[in-house]
């Protein structure tokens, strides 16, 4: 995608009110004294205006508060605001004990013109405050240097720094740091008041900031962000999954400063809809955060993220579906160099840019008007003129999806066919032998019990209305149509099928399994279920026909067994393989036997020299364990097959008639129904644009959806596309 | 039904476009109707089949024919499954015809009544659509864009379906 930059020269660009905009700088900048400024809107990623205000040269954003920039140079603080042009220079700000470098982030507690307005710093290495007083004559006034360490300490204990400033009400709030992440992060009111001359600054706690549940799994990292907008305050907690630098949590909360008692302590409750306003939070450098209406509704209703932990992509939360798209940061500074990201108002609207036209959306029109034509020109020769009586006969040989399609072709097919409760007892008999063409992407909303399957080929999306509540959010299994989860109500593992309502508890696991897998439905006397115990190499038992108990093998790793963990347990000919340490090949022979024994298989790994990033998964395709490597956001995925004599590792560039489904909870290969659906891999991602499943192609080496069976919307990657952060799974629904 | 009655007795079938047939009776006795109008007495050597064209026909008494020769179920118990077999691979090359060819003589079968048949082509005319989307339906089937739904009864239509699982 080719990017416009517009030149702006000396003066501010012309900005569509439309959008939200971004203002960055270059650091690298910074050191050339050059200063530019590039505008841009994450909505348009097509466009970018570029700027070089004399003003700011050699000038770093620091902040933006009451519609001012906070600007430094070395020891040289300013004001700018961009709508009236005012500057304000601040007298030179000499630490006693350190560099300019030293200052982490600043706040304008008021706007400027207000007598009580302060700018009021931090420091990186210290618990100190330093403030200047805007009012009055600058230039016969100093900065002051206060600490507040000790008030800290006295009101919440030992902590680090104070972070996360922001302004709400006319005050100012900060977070405390914390050593460990589950340490309690409070919100805390910087009161300052100015007395005279004099500027007294206390801390004042305000209420404990909500955490994650527990359940929610383990993250690499953490991150909360505070700020306010009138008299609201809000408080966005982040939490960056193990390897892959994804964001795999967020939670939004809303505290309304108006309704607060003073000494009481404060509930910040949580917001399931932003309906119309966005936020944006940028994790980089300096923090920085802000609320927004949006003036198009389709905009609205998202946390955008980017943070240097997910690199130079955006995670678009959108907080009532609970689903996180990826696009490209459209950052118009070299990617390599550190950004600064602020929010950029400018006054209002200088009339719609006409910049925006792009060749290639012009020529996508005329691809799609192409294929209408087709459509309407073989419709002109015959009729469907069967009699009413046939058509229900052809109908009632019809069932499922097949039923429901033909019902929406014409008006004499939607009379002849009445809707079907597929749920009844009646037509779930019909329902026995039935089989898709391909699993469906399956998610779990449990607040508003309704879970929504998606159909990879049509993009149709069903729904069943259904109170099932996931434990730590995440299914552990899924296959044969029934889910393994840990449910929340009975405290035990159990089977669930969601087409048949039918549950199966299974004997309770005094501690938590993790990655299990099972080798027949539960129905089925033959059910086997394994898992491992979280970073051991215990394996435990079930078998479902059996007793009520599971048998637990521990498995002599020889002294190695503490470095041990095990992904991706694959039943095959009654031997249990997994991924050993994430990447290396093991097998239990005879797992459930007496005389079990356990080996490295492929200790050679392709690609040791991959990017540690990389995803790597174990299934297993006709009898054949079948690896594969997935890089970063899916940059690249290559595909292995075990060569069972080498015991080696061998990469294969088709999967000929077979297709493999990839989610969190199960990775399966079946052979595909129609030509269509082969060599293909199929991800629990929705193109962003138009809502299909993303699939890999091993023909095209590219990301496609379906659209009318052809190939549609290209992607490199899994930028453009939006996962679900409910519980979800592949299933091939079942209701035998 | 009659299995004695003499295999040598002939019926003429005339299609639409006045080609005559000639086919053993228990091969016509297959259609329901046909074995109605027999049994009546009120067919004549030629039975005037002015719905059905020669091609149609000349398919119906393919089928008919192997149908016929076919040993039935309810006749012997312990029936050949050498013969079911066959009859299932004639049944499925036979449905190997164009889809306004499988309207054609699904409409006469349903006019000649044999049911059998009727059952085969419905079950075609499933299969066919089966993986595919409203819009290949209406290809397959070449419904008429008059024919369609309106979009809002679309929407409607498909908010039904959408919850149809539930």
């Amino acid at each position: 995608m080719e990017q416009k930059q517009v030149s702006c020269g000396s003066v501010l660009p012309p900005l569509s009110a439309k959008y939200t905009w971004l203002v960055a700088q270059s650091l690298e900048d910074e050191k050339n004294e050059i200063g530019d400024l590039f505008f841009y809107t994450i909505h348009d990623p097509l466009i970018n205006y570029r700027c070089s205000l004399p003003e700011l040269l050699g000038k770093r954003i620091r902040g933006y508060y009451h519609g001012w920039y906070i600007l430094s140079k070395k020891t040289t603080w300013s004001l700018w605001n961009p709508i009236t042009s005012k500057f304000i220079c601040l007298p030179p700000l000499i630490l006693k004990d350190g560099d300019s470098g030293s200052i982490k982030e600043c706040c304008l507690s008021l706007p400027p013109a207000d007598p009580s307005s302060i700018l009021l710093l931090t420091r990186t290495d210290k618990a100190t405050f330093v403030f200047f007083r805007l009012a009055g004559k600058r230039k016969s006034k100093t900065w002051t240097e206060v600490s507040y360490a000790e008030q800290l300490e006295d009101i919440i204990g030992p902590s680090y720094l104070l972070h996360s400033l922001t302004c709400c009400s006319g005050n100012v709030y900060a977070l405390n740091g914390y050593f460990r992440y589950y340490q309690t992060i409070f919100v805390i009111l910087v009161e300052i008041v100015v007395k005279g001359k004099e500027v007294v600054i206390s801390l004042r706690l305000i209420g404990e900031c909500p955490k994650f549940p527990d359940s929610c799994g383990d993250f690499l990292d953490v991150r909360h962000f505070l700020t306010g907008s009138g008299s609201e305050l809000f408080h966005i907690i982040v939490g960056f999954a193990g390897r892959y630098d994804e964001v795999a949590a967020v939670n939004l909360f809303k505290l309304d400063m108006n309704r607060i008692e003073r000494n009481k302590m404060v509930i910040f409750e949580e917001m399931e809809d932003l309906k119309d306003t966005i936020f944006f939070v940028n994790g980089d450098l300096n923090r920085s955060v802000f609320y927004r209406p949006v003036i198009s509704s389709e905009l609205g209703g998202y946390i955008h993220i980017h943070d240097n932990m997910a690199g130079n992509i955006i995670h678009s939360y959108h907080v009532k579906d609970r689903t996180i798209s990826l696009s490209s940061s459209p950052s118009p500074v070299v990617p390599t160099s550190h950004v600064l990201v602020w929010e950029c108002r400018l006054e209002d609207d200088h009339g719609e840019d006409g910049c925006t036209v792009d060749s290639k959306q012009t020529e996508n029109e005329i691809v799609v008007r192409g294929v209408v034509d087709n459509l309407v020109k073989s419709n002109e020769s015959y009729i469907l003129n069967l009699p009413f009586d046939m058509l229900v006969m052809i109908m009632d040989r019809c069932i499922g999806v097949e039923y429901m399609n033909f019902r929406l072709t014409c008006k004499r097919c939607h009379l002849a066919a009445r809707v079907i409760k597929w749920r009844d007892q009646a037509e779930i008999k019909r329902l026995q032998n039935y089989s898709l063409i391909s699993p469906w992407l399956m998610v779990v909303d449990q607040s508003r019990g309704v879970i929504t399957f998606t159909d990879p080929i049509f993009g149709n999306n069903y729904f069943i209305n259904s109170r099932v509540s996931i434990y730590g959010g995440s299914i552990c299994c899924s296959g044969y149509g029934w889910l393994l989860f840990y449910s929340t109500d009975f405290h035990h593992l159990v089977f669930f099928n969601p087409f048949t309502n039918n549950l199966i508890k299974l004997p309770q696991t005094n501690r938590r399994l993790k990655n299990l897998c099972f080798s027949a439905p539960p129905t089925s006397p033959n059910c086997i279920v394994v898992g491992f115990l979280a970073r051991e190499s215990t394996i435990r038992i079930h078998y479902v026909g059996g007793e009520q108990s599971w048998r637990t093998i521990r498995q002599d790793l020889k002294g190695d067994s503490l470095f041990y963990s095990f992904s991706f347990p694959t039943l095959s000919g009654g031997d249990l393989y997994a991924l050993c340490d994430r990447r290396k090949l093991c097998v239990f022979k005879k797992f459930d036997k007496e005389d079990y024994s356990w080996k490295l298989v492929a200790a050679e790994t392709p690609g040791d020299c991959y990017e540690s990033s990389s995803q790597y998964i174990l299934t297993k395709c006709d009898q054949h364990l079948i690896l594969i490597i997935m890089s970063k956001v899916g940059k690249s995925v290559e595909v292995f097959k075990l060569n069972d004599v080498e015991e080696e590792w061998e990469k294969i560039d088709d999967l000929g008639r077979y297709m493999i489904y990839i989610c969190d909870a199960a990775c399966f290969c079946v052979e595909a129904k129609t030509p269509e659906m082969e060599n293909k891999i199929y991800f629990p991602n929705l193109h962003s644009k138009n809502g299909k499943i993303v699939f890999y192609s091993l023909e095209t080496c590219k990301y496609h959806t379906f659209s009318e069976k052809r190939f549609d919307e290209d992607l490199m990657d899994f930028t453009g596309t939006t996962h679900h952060l409910n519980p979800h799974a592949w299933i091939e629904p079942s209701w035998s | 039904m009659s299995t004695s009655s003499s295999s040598s007795k002939k019926i003429v079938l005339k299609s639409a476009d006045n080609e005559t047939f000639e086919i053993d009776e228990i091969v016509a006795l297959e259609s329901q109707a046909i074995k109605n109008m027999i049994e009546d007495e009120c067919a004549d050597n030629v039975i005037p089949l002015g719905n059905i064209d020669s091609k149609t026909l000349s398919k119906i008494i393919e089928y008919c024919k192997k149908h016929a020769e076919s040993p039935k179920k309810d006749d012997n118990a312990d029936i050949d499954e050498k013969a079911v077999e066959d009859l299932k691979s004639f049944d499925a090359e036979f449905a190997k015809v164009d889809m306004p060819l499988i309207q054609d003589i699904l409409m006469a079968a349903n006019f000649l009544n044999i049911d059998n048949l009727i059952g085969l082509m419905c079950r075609t005319i499933a299969d066919r659509i089966k993986g595919k989307t409203p819009e290949e339906i209406r290809k397959i089937l070449n419904i008429n864009k008059n024919d369609l739904l309106s979009p809002e009864q679309e929407a409607k239509a498909r908010e039904e379906n959408s919850w149809a699982f539930d």
